[in-house]
């Protein structure tokens, strides 16, 4: 019992070490965009880098991995967890889902964008809430077993990718757009975190190099 | 266009919610709404499907108001494709056990609904919205079917009072 528990542990170490570092895009302007539409556009980019970073710790954290510092990470934010979030966002959330047993993460870049992430179990699964400041539900994710992909996802992966194994799975559902599947995938020499959606979507948000023991 | 597509979508989602429930009676549901019908599809759109899912997918087709929709069966699931008439996907969709809908849709629903239960659930992915899931709620005096997301979003098509 003790020893299985130690990964974890290793594994939440990890987790709060790239949280500490993760990176936030500097906002994005543009003058031409409309006020009514200014934060979407705004924040559209820059959290769906975020999502992807924070995607890459949930991935991380559940897979082996090498202790060699990520450059990916370098840049990044801080995430504090346990830090008191907005009585709004606790409200929202205890509005929605009740008095479930929740842990809170903040991502802040002291820029403009945060983000603030409720932990809870839902009805046996882990799920995240991710909160704009303003109390608005910006995503809902879990992490899945990769045979819970949907098929044309699996698929769209397994056509660019070949030669790779996907190893965790991530599903991201969006007010404004399809539901996300943030999967690492494992080539003989790459790792990658890549998402996909059912409608052939595929992106890549960071390859690395794997190092090979004779190299 | 869109407008079409949801009452299209509408009307595929009340034949399925209708037809695999007892509705206690005549359900005007599907006379109102049912137009599917058995004919062959554009050759562009099953070549897309084939395209997908290969050739040999064991599939049927109905085609309702310009959109065709393939129903087969993949990892044990009976899931719908929907195409638009240029072979474009215009979403999926599947049966959802009632009991798995996430916790912000039921949480939803059972607000809006409170003296009601949900009876069937069908949950629908489109590109540029969040997942849908169609339910048909039961309540004393009305049967209604609803969408509802993760977000809060719930839209009532259909309710009528139970004699």
């Amino acid at each position: 019992m003790g020893k299985k528990a130690q990964p974890l542990e290793k594994d939440r170490l990890l987790q709060d070490e790239f949280r500490y570092k993760l990176p936030l895009q500097i906002k994005m302007t543009n003058k031409n965009f409309k006020p009514l539409n200014l934060k979407f556009y705004q924040m559209k980019k820059n959290v769906m880098f975020l999502l992807a970073a924070l995607v890459s710790l949930s991935l991380f954290a559940k897979t082996p991995v090498s202790k060699t510092p990520n450059p990916l990470f370098r840049s990044f934010a801080k995430t504090v967890k346990g830090e008191r979030v907005s009585p709004l966002i606790e409200a929202k959330f205890k509005k929605q889902y009740g008095t479930a047993n929740v842990s809170w993460s903040v991502v802040d870049d002291m820029s403009d964008v945060r983000i603030t992430i409720a932990t809870f179990n839902d009805d046996g699964e882990q799920k995240e809430v991710y909160y704009y400041d303003d109390g608005e539900v910006y995503g809902i994710g879990k992490t899945i077993r990769r045979d819970q992909l949907p098929g044309n996802v699996t698929r769209s992966i397994n056509a660019r990718f070949s030669s790779g194994v996907i190893q965790t799975a991530y599903e991201f559902n969006e007010r404004s757009s399809a539901t996300r599947y943030f999967v690492r995938v494992v080539t003989p020499r790459h790792s990658m975190i890549v998402s996909a959606n059912e409608f052939g979507d595929t992106r890549v948000y960071q390859k690395e190099r794997l190092k090979h023991m004779f190299e | 266009m869109k407008k079409n597509v949801m009452f299209m979508l509408l009307a595929f989602v009340t034949l399925n919610l209708t037809a695999r429930t007892p509705a206690g009676g005549p359900d005007p549901g599907p006379a109102v709404f049912s137009k599917s019908s058995a004919v062959r599809v554009s050759p562009l759109v099953e070549a897309r499907f084939k395209k997908q899912y290969g050739p040999v997918v064991n599939v049927s087709w109905k085609v309702i108001e310009d959109i065709s929709i393939a129903t087969f069966t993949e990892q044990g699931t009976q899931t719908d494709v929907f195409y638009y008439n240029d072979g474009d996907t215009f979403g999926y969709g599947k049966s959802v056990d009632k009991n798995v809908l996430p916790k912000a849709v039921s949480g939803s629903l059972n607000k809006k609904f409170s003296e009601g239960t949900v009876q069937k659930a069908y949950e629908f992915k489109t590109p540029d919205s969040p997942t849908r899931y169609y339910v048909r709620v039961i309540a004393p005096n009305y049967s209604v079917i609803a969408s509802a997301t993760e977000f809060g979003d719930v839209t009532v098509y259909q309710k009528q009072k139970i004699k």
